[in-house]
């Protein structure tokens, strides 16, 4: 019999996962897309004071679970963070609390729990499964290729909210590829699509690196769509973390302490003098990545993490002295539930004016951070379209 | 005569100001907003269009504040800016030393870093309003003072009390068992203020270098018990402006006169005849996708002007 197996979702991550269970032999029950029915589920059934990303994430399972998932793959960690239980602690919920009944829950620890699930759907060839993953992986590296270019050029885009557009066709366009060869032609195609988008080429935008915590740094709906904000307001970004770099330095390198140890040097190196142990976290990453960005020649850092998590609260105490040694302005955002999106903005914009008032003498242009719009000029465009 | 015209409208109170070419102050006006932002800012543009001389042209208009977007739309603004970018060019302008800007308005309070004039730094209240200008309303209603009162009773205060200042509902318990106990409700007011300095500095400026000149602004300056903690707190001199409590509408006003001054150009203003005009919100949850988005809708004399709210931007225009 064929099972039906459902996940947790994660920024664009999940065309890859769906692609690796796909060609293991599941039926997918995929959850819809985060929203404010995740949250209400999550925040409800979770601990009160479990940070954002497990209520999202338990959110996002119980929705799996209602479009008939039997099978669950979640989230495992490796770091001494309180993520490496979340796997466990939601097993718990979702079945003595909440009463569901799933036989088979794998929290991915490990390769060999890749094998596990690829077994139970009927890929019993080590060799096989292997090649799965490696079509998936390519297809999880081509969306965050894309994603790449999509925060890099949404600031330039002549005709707003056109990167977005290009960017939701090229992911649907992922999700129905199946095959290598065509996987190549897709990422051809798409970032064709991508230079066929009319950009300022002139434009000297403001350069802003996101750093902290992963699971809030990649998916849009848990950061509010900072990126999507930055860029609106006419600032290119970079994100210092994406999930595949992370699996292949955390899970995969770090299999042996030597292949480990050449992995994360450039951390340590570029941490060295504000953080010498890893403890936990992103927190290394991060503060290892302020100082790559600065080399780089960006104008400023985010770094975002959830509400009441330690390693970016680490993070953030140590960031007030590399701000002042490097003369790099960095900002932090807490987030969680309760997070109102209006001060959130306000801070987002005002961060703008700050950098372009440090580099250029004047604030940034005025400009919605939503919508892109420029002016109340703007405004007069909707009639007619209520 | 030429001027340029800032509208602030925040949580509590809504306030305007209009300055002339060389940034001097010629009118202020600041009114509660009452919870009605779209009523505050019609009374407020008519009482100014009223009071000032016939002669003034409006050559440019900025808003900011919680409502900058809803105040561009409706009186037709050049530039809408955040409180902390207006309120870091108003007080730059009238102090060009000035290193820290201490701001404390009706919901949120933030910190201000400058340099040579230019933000280096700030930072803002996020989860909690605990210390913000909403409490001491609030616990001045409890006591049944008038707000305007509370500063000079908490300076006739002789001793020092501790009161939990992390977050408001243990402040008010805190303040009920003292007050239970026989503390002079001045001792208590004192104690009030010391605990919302103390709250504001670990809390907002967590670890900032708070150099002087300082400078305190937004209608929590008014409060000499709140400036006379800080100054106890930081050990120096805290400096208070003449228009403290419109700060925010005069820097959004030179805002505004530097971006016409760079752009050239007519300003969008509608004039003061927007007070006459019939304006209305509409909300509606968008039930395409199970995001739910409230979208909003601003309608002038019947007529759509603006509409946001969005998260996937269709409500919104694409160009």
């Amino acid at each position: 019999m064929t099972y039906k197996i459902g996940f947790p979702r994660m920024g664009e991550t999940y065309i890859g996962f769906a692609k690796l269970v796909e060609l293991f032999g599941y039926d997918l029950a995929l959850p819809d897309a985060l929203s404010k029915k995740t949250i209400r589920l999550g925040v409800q059934h979770s601990p009160e004071y479990a940070c954002w990303p497990f209520k999202i994430s338990l959110g996002s399972t119980i929705e799996a679970l209602e479009a008939g998932a039997e099978v669950i793959g979640t989230l495992g960690g490796s770091g001494p963070c309180r993520a490496g239980w979340y796997g466990e602690l939601q097993r718990l919920i979702l079945v003595e609390d909440l009463g569901f009944d799933i036989p088979h829950f794998y929290p991915m620890y490990h390769l060999n729990d890749v094998f596990k699930i690829a077994e139970l759907g009927g890929t019993k060839s080590r060799y096989r499964a292997l090649k799965c993953v490696k079509y998936a992986w390519d297809t999880m590296r081509t969306a965050e290729y894309f994603e790449k270019i999509a925060i890099k050029q949404r600031c330039r885009e002549v005709n707003i909210g056109e990167t977005t557009k290009v960017q939701n066709e090229v992911m649907k366009m992922l999700t129905e590829t199946y095959e290598p060869a065509k996987l190549k032609q897709a990422k051809k195609k798409g970032t064709a699509m991508f230079e066929s988008i009319e950009t300022d080429k002139k434009m000297k935008p403001l350069k802003v690196g996101t750093v902290g915590e992963i699971f809030v740094v990649i998916d849009p709906f848990a950061n509010l769509e900072i990126e999507k904000k930055l860029g609106n307001l006419g600032i290119e970004v970079d994100r210092s973390l994406y999930l595949t770099d992370w699996i292949w330095r955390e899970l995969v390198m770090d299999y042996h302490p030597v292949t480990g140890y050449f992995a994360k040097k450039y951390l340590h190196d570029n941490a060295h003098g504000y953080l010498h142990e890893p403890v936990g976290g992103d927190a290394l990453e991060g503060i290892a990545w302020i100082n790559l960005y600065k080399e780089k020649g960006y104008d400023g850092v985010i770094e975002i993490g959830p509400f009441t998590c330690i390693p970016e609260i680490v993070t953030k105490s140590i960031i007030p002295t590399m701000s002042r040694d490097l003369d790099m302005p960095v900002q932090t955002y807490n987030i969680d539930e309760h997070t109102g999106e209006a001060g959130f903005i306000t801070r987002l914009e005002a961060f703008g004016d700050l950098l372009s008032q440090r580099r250029d003498g004047v604030p940034l242009p005025t400009r919605d951070p939503v919508t892109g719009r420029f002016s109340s000029a703007d405004f007069g465009a909707v009639e007619g379209k209520a | 005569m030429d001027a340029y015209m800032g509208i602030d409208v925040g949580s509590v109170s809504t306030n305007i100001a209009l300055i002339d070419d060389d940034n001097k102050v010629i009118e202020t006006l600041y009114i509660r907003t009452k919870g009605r932002p779209i009523e505050a800012i019609q009374n407020a543009l008519q009482t100014v269009g009223k009071k000032i001389d016939p002669s003034i042209v409006v050559k440019g208009v900025g808003t900011t504040g919680s409502a900058r977007t809803l105040s561009q739309a409706i009186v037709g603004a050049d530039v809408a800016k955040t409180e902390i970018t207006a309120h870091a060019v108003a007080a730059s302008h009238y102090h060009p030393n000035v290193r820290t800007i201490l701001e404390i308005g009706g919901q949120d309070s933030k910190v201000i870093i400058m340099e040579d004039g230019v933000v280096t730094d700030f930072a803002m209240n996020t989860v909690c309003a605990a210390g913000t200008g909403s409490f001491l309303d609030h616990q001045a209603a409890r006591l049944e003072l008038k707000i305007e009162d509370f500063g000079d009773i908490a300076l006739q205060a002789k001793a020092r009390l501790n009161i939990a200042g992390r977050c408001t509902v243990f402040a008010e318990s805190d303040m009920i068992h003292k007050q239970q106990t026989g503390h002079s409700k001045a001792e208590i007011l004192r104690g009030l203020c010391d605990a919302l300095v103390r709250n504001f500095i670990n809390n907002i400026c967590k670890g900032k270098r708070l150099d002087p000149p300082i400078i305190f602004q937004g209608g929590v300056a008014a409060n000499k018990g709140i400036k006379v903690a800080f100054e106890d707190a930081l050990g120096c001199e805290v400096e208070i402006p003449k228009h403290y409590n419109v700060m925010g509408a005069i820097g959004a006003a030179i805002l505004a006169r530097e971006h016409m001054e760079q752009q050239g150009g007519k300003t969008e203003f509608r004039g003061f005849e927007v007070t006459n005009f019939d304006y209305e919100t509409k909300s509606f949850e968008c039930e395409d996708c199970s995001n739910m988005c409230e979208v909003i809708k601003v309608l002038m004399n019947g007529e759509l002007i603006a509409r946001w709210g969005g998260r996937c931007g269709k409500w919104e225009i694409t160009g």
